[in-house]
């Protein structure tokens, strides 16, 4: 399956893919199909959709309002998870990681 | 004559070489109609066309293979690599073979190919791509290793690079990429590889450093030069083969060493010049050989990225520190 959306935010993906491939990648898209299928069938509706966009927002907005409110790590923490235990032979980087301490950070 | 970024150096360079040499071919992942990842490439596609400017699949070790048989039979491959982290899956094809065919056949096959990767930190890139690994690819013998620190060395080296009969791995700091512009000369003329570059000449001390790590080290000499201290920088440029001739004269000119790179510290390739220094200029040395380097640690992500990479603070420290003794 090839993907929809652009690569990163910065990606001009119609600068090397025609709309129309696009638009025929969409209508075959199978959550697409999944849909068709299941409101066919009478078990999914607009308001079941609806109801699930709102619930998928909260989730994500509520995982964003959490990252943005978590503080950065201290300077240390990046040689604190290399091994299950710190190594002698990192112990004076450590330190002089923590002595630059946060402020140009 | 028009002013260029390091970025659109690399491309007049290709263009160029392209241009000059029916041998010549680039090969990578959206190289071609997308112009590059970094937009490297931007153009050479529509004006060079399919045959030459090769949009390949996603797979960095088949890329790299390619480019071997290529190389071998006659072609000049450039290969663009997007980021030093997909670098790693190519180590296979490098080392076990694009550094041995000459050698393996005694000089039969060659292998003239280039691979470009961006790497280096500093642009609050995602994980694995913001990687300094040049040291993995410097342990491996018959590889060239170049490493350009402006446009025109970029476009120079570069030159160089593709016009060489050997496997080469140029490592494009991806933090000079749009950080400055200045004058290059597109003329084909190609910059010496194996050679250092003195970018500043000094009495006091000498600071070794190579790609991006040359903008910290250039305000470190200038604010040194302020207080009293006269500092040389030395630009590897090409890692391997060293030139140690350069480091080793200044050293013994300055008699200090205060080598600044990016990568680690453990295993980073500073401890071949230290070596290098300690073994043949140790009497010239008035104080212990210093490195400012990154931490020995997996490359952050953006929150803690400034805190890994050397700063100015920290080279000038060293410095002042190696300037103490006498």
């Amino acid at each position: 399956m090839a993907r929809l959306a652009a690569h990163p935010p910065a990606d001009d993906a119609s600068r090397y893919r025609a709309q129309v491939d696009v638009e025929a990648r969409f209508a075959a898209e199978p959550l697409a199909r999944l849909r068709r299928y299941l409101t066919a069938i009478g078990a999914w509706s607009k308001s079941d959709e609806a109801a699930l966009g709102t619930a998928c927002d909260s989730e994500i907005e509520a995982a964003v309002a959490a990252y943005l409110a978590t503080p950065p790590q201290p300077p240390e923490a990046m040689v604190d998870h290399l091994f299950a235990t710190l190594p002698a032979d990192l112990e004076a980087q450590r330190a002089a990681i923590m002595a630059a301490g946060n402020g140009d950070g | 004559m028009a002013e260029a970024s390091t970025v659109q150096a690399v491309n007049l360079a290709l263009a160029r070489a392209l241009e000059d040499d029916p041998r010549v071919l680039l090969l990578g992942e959206d190289i071609g109609v997308n112009g590059g990842v970094f937009r490297a490439t931007e153009g050479l596609h529509a004006r060079f066309g399919a045959a030459r400017v090769v949009d390949t699949p996603l797979a960095e070790l088949g890329i790299t293979g390619l480019a071997i048989g290529l190389a071998a039979q006659g072609f000049r491959p450039v290969v663009e690599i997007q980021f030093m982290g997909f670098a790693y899956a190519t180590i296979d094809q490098l080392l076990n073979h694009a550094a041995r065919l000459r050698n393996r056949t005694r000089g039969r096959l060659t292998c003239p190919l280039v691979m470009r990767v961006p790497f280096g930190g500093g642009v609050h890139a995602p994980e694995h791509h913001s990687e300094s690994g040049e040291a993995l690819f410097t342990a491996a013998p018959g590889l060239r290793v170049v490493v350009p620190s402006s446009p025109g060395r970029a476009y120079g080296l570069l030159l160089a690079a593709i016009r060489d009969p050997d496997p080469v791995v140029f490592l494009e700091p991806k933090r000079l990429y749009r950080a400055l512009e200045e004058e290059v000369v597109d003329d084909g003329v190609a910059l010496p590889l194996d050679r250092a570059f003195v970018l500043r000449e000094g009495e006091d001390v000498t600071l070794v450093t190579w790609g991006a790590m040359t903008l910290e080290v250039l305000d470190a000499a200038a604010t040194l030069d302020a207080e009293g201290i006269s500092a040389e920088v030395v630009d590897v440029a090409t890692l391997r083969p060293l030139d140690a001739a350069t480091i080793l004269g200044s050293v013994e000119k300055t008699g200090r060493c205060v080598i600044v790179h990016e990568a680690p510290l453990t295993g980073g390739y500073g401890g071949e010049i230290a070596a290098r220094v300690a073994e043949h200029a140790l009497t010239a040395l008035l104080a212990p050989i210093r490195r400012v380097t990154g931490w020995d640690t997996v490359m952050p992500l953006p929150r803690l990225e400034a805190r890994y990479m050397p700063s100015t603070a920290r080279i000038l420290a060293a410095a002042r520190e190696v300037c103490s003794w006498s």
